[in-house]
């Protein structure tokens, strides 16, 4: 699944970036959003059902 | 060893495609999808290169992103982390975006190539923002050896840079960090004087020479804190940028008399005195930031890249000054020049390849980089929709054409390929007789729809240029202005207003000299475009002029033309005489449809 | 008519939603919903087989809701997440004394050029950092 290599890869980046840095704050956050972002994308495709039910 | 470079999602998509070392295709992405500054990834782009460089599926050895999207990302999340709890508007627009589509720059790499086919060798490679403009500056350019200046809004932590290039490596070595910025700087001020960011800089420089620059001690005082080495602190109290979704803020209005002008609303004597003093200010800090790399450098020679290098002013006074003996610009200095640098970093500075400039010749290929047409491709294009057109070959092309300019028609010039870069350089573009007067006004208001007080530029014959100009050298790419020659200037009175100062014959090429007796210059040698030089030529011949208006062919708020049909579209919406495509003349009265005005409609941007 | 992939995606929704009357009817016993969704099924098969111009108005008007409903979602998710982490991250750095925008003017200096931090070493291309 080409997504999840990707998420990996940015992962690993973040990682990266991090530890470069030393900038650990970023970790959370980045992943913190983009559990976020999960929920915008999974919201925009299931938005119709939710509409449906409620 | 093929490498492809992009730019994107910023603003200014673009893509260019290099094959060792040479320049094979460039092009922005906004001439495809007709969408001024187009920020999409230049899907199109990408697919002119592949298909222009004629890319198998294997073909493909490299891309190169021109930034570090996760530096970019930490910046932004920095700045949200020194304003909040301000900030949050900013921060719901900026951050989804992030999340859904900027963070994710080798999936779309990926995704892209593939629907084009396209089996990439390998990872996608990212360079930083100001390497890739740093590399654009001096790789393409003739010299060894020379410092590189790089001036811009922001990458991702850079705003100015200092460095220096040797051979196939560039070093940088001085960086000035957001969010002191000179680009920015001036964009709050295209802002604030009712101009749109981005895009509006060139009408404040535009406007600089109607006004006095009775701001600049105030902007000195208050906004900013330069250095004697050209380096700057801003006082951001008075910008928006950081905090919010405008460039300057109420304490701003109140340093400058009231809020910013109202985009369409009048311009007044505030705007343009704003104009000439952020004008003199930005002149003053490039010099100062010029004088500086020369001292840490110690070279002679410049290479300049960046959005605030498409300040022809500013680099008219750099060449003027005399602090470098040479310098070059990357005609695409803004962010769509970034995909050339990036894909030239890689070839160069990363794998080592040799790099041998023979010290006159830059490797842009005149920046005509863009898609081409064949006389049978136009031929086509005439006949499958029956428009009534002549051919022209031979010597006669450039005569009947010249013939035409002297009757004071404007023409529309499609030929060759598209220029890379904001400027059209005689493949796209608009051109007439620098002689008459009423010119200017005619093809502001006629052809392009713009305001009034904009200038119009030269193509001058590179042998010819100093009869015209105080001017030593070439300006190849419009990126330097030079004064008329005073034997040609005529005494004009200082103190009517503007309105007027804009219908004066200020010397015996009104059409082309700004109210301040400059002219934004394009020098036109033999050797870089043959048949736009064999033109205006032509026009010497006739008139003893070798000089001619150019303008970019589009109207205001449209990208230039990018195909037949675009052109031909622009023709008929506007009062141009005629338009040459290639060999093919076509005469505004012989066309069909041609009142028919809702047909040829183009929608504008205000931009 | 409807080409392949689009009578698949209606399949789908009306396998979906059937589900969901199901479920209504036997697990919750919600009359008026297990009604609704029933309807909505019916709606889908109907207008999705028969009515294809009558299906790309809903799916139309599905896509426009549910671009609303994530405007929504971002901006009921991002709010208190901007407010707390951000505040309290500027809390900390204005505690440290630090500010990482340098608004600062210390009339002691004399530039504010800073020697370039990044490097232009071969395998830093490979990152997005």
């Amino acid at each position: 699944m080409k997504i999840f290599k990707h998420i990996g890869k940015l992962l690993r980046d973040f990682w990266g970036f991090a530890w470069q840095n030393k900038a650990w704050w970023m970790i959370p956050i980045a992943i913190m959003l983009l559990l976020l972002t999960l929920f915008i994308v999974v919201g925009s495709t299931i938005a119709p059902y939710i509409y449906t039910l409620f | 060893m093929t490498i492809l470079g992009i730019s994107a999602l910023y603003h200014d998509s673009a893509a260019a495609l290099i094959k060792d070392g040479e320049v094979i295709a460039a092009a922005q992405e906004e001439r495809f999808t007709r969408k001024k500054h187009d920020p999409d990834f230049p899907v199109n782009a990408i697919k002119y290169c592949i298909e222009e460089g004629k890319i198998g599926k294997k073909d493909l050895d490299a891309v190169v992103f021109y930034d570090k999207p996760i530096k970019k990302f930490a910046r932004i999340l920095t700045t949200y982390f020194s304003v909040a709890p301000k900030g949050l508007r900013s921060a719901l627009m900026a951050i989804p975006v992030w999340m859904k589509v900027k963070l994710w720059v080798p999936l779309i790499i990926e995704d892209t190539l593939e629907k084009l086919d396209i089996e990439l060798q390998g990872e996608p490679y990212f360079a930083e923002h100001h390497q890739a403009h740093a590399a654009s500056a001096f790789f393409p350019s003739p010299f060894e050896k020379a410092a590189i200046l790089t001036i811009d809004g922001v990458g991702e932590w850079a705003t100015s840079t200092i460095g220096k290039g040797n051979g196939n490596r560039i070093e940088i070595m001085r960086e000035l960090k957001f969010p002191h910025s000179l680009g920015l700087l001036y964009s709050a001020f295209t802002y604030f004087t009712g101009f749109r960011v981005n895009s509006g800089e060139y009408k404040l420089m535009g406007l600089a020479p109607y006004g006095e620059p009775r701001y600049t001690e105030l902007i000195r005082d208050k906004l900013i804190d330069l250095k004697e080495d050209g380096s700057f602190r801003l006082n951001l109290k008075y910008f928006g940028y950081l905090d919010g979704l405008t460039m300057t803020n109420r304490r701003f209005n109140k340093l400058f008399d009231g809020p910013p002008r109202r985009p369409e609303s009048e311009i007044t004597q505030r705007e343009m005195d704003l104009a000439r003093s952020i004008q003199d200010i930005t002149e003053e800090i490039v010099l100062r930031m010029a004088k500086h790399a020369a001292r840490i450098t110690g070279e002679k020679k410049l290479c300049l890249a960046g959005g605030v290098a498409l300040n022809c002013v500013a680099n008219g006074k750099l060449h003027e000054s005399g602090v470098f003996d040479d310098i070059w610009i990357q005609p695409a200095s803004g962010d769509a020049g970034g995909a050339l640098g990036a894909a030239m970093m890689l070839h160069y500075h990363i794998q080592g390849n040799s790099r041998k400039p023979d010290g006159i010749h830059d490797k842009m290929k005149g920046s005509y980089l863009g898609p081409g047409f064949s006389d049978s491709g136009l031929k086509e294009f005439i006949d499958r929709s029956a428009y009534p057109a002549k051919k022209i070959t031979g010597t006669d092309w450039a005569g009947t054409i010249a013939g035409l300019i002297d009757k004071g028609k404007v023409i529309g010039l499609f030929n060759g390929r598209m220029e890379f870069g904001p400027r059209a350089l005689g493949s796209r573009s608009i051109i007439g007789d620098p002689r008459s007067p009423k010119m200017q006004s005619i093809m502001n208001l006629k052809i392009k729809f713009r305001e009034s007080f904009r200038p119009f530029a030269p193509s001058c014959l590179e042998e010819d240029v100093e009869d015209y100009f105080d001017f030593k050298g070439i300006s190849p790419y419009m990126l330097l202005i030079a004064n008329v020659k005073k034997d040609r200037i005529k005494n004009t009175d200082p103190n009517i207003p503007l309105r007027e100062k804009i219908n004066q014959v200020r010397s015996d090429i009104p059409a082309v000299t700004h109210v301040d007796y400059t002219a934004r210059l394009q020098t036109v040698s033999n050797e870089s475009n043959p048949e736009y030089h064999s033109i205006i030529k032509a026009f010497k011949e006739l008139t003893g002029y070798g000089i001619i208006i150019n303008t970019s062919f589009n109207i205001r708020g449209e990208p230039i033309v990018c195909t037949p049909a675009d052109a031909y579209n622009c023709f008929m919406a506007t009062e141009m005489d005629y338009l040459v495509l290639g060999p093919y003349l076509l005469d505004k009265k012989e066309q069909p449809d041609r009142l028919n005005k809702d047909k040829w409609k183009i929608d504008q941007i205000l931009d | 008519m409807l080409d392949m992939k689009s009578k698949v995606k209606v399949i789908i929704q009306a396998i979906i939603l059937a589900g969901i009357t199901v479920f209504l009817f036997f697990v919750l016993k919600q009359m008026v919903w297990t009604i609704v969704a029933g309807t909505l099924c019916l709606l889908f098969i109907v207008t999705g087989f028969f009515i294809p111009k009558a299906f790309k108005r809903i799916e139309a008007f599905q896509k426009f809701l549910a671009k609303i409903i994530n405007l929504l979602l971002t901006w009921i998710l991002l709010t208190p997440f901007y407010y707390i982490c951000f505040t309290l991250g500027r809390l900390i750095i204005l505690l440290a004394n630090k500010d990482p925008m340098e608004r600062r003017m210390p009339p002691e200096k004399t530039s504010y050029w800073e020697t370039y931090e990044g490097n232009t070493n071969p395998d830093q291309f490979t990152r997005q950092f």
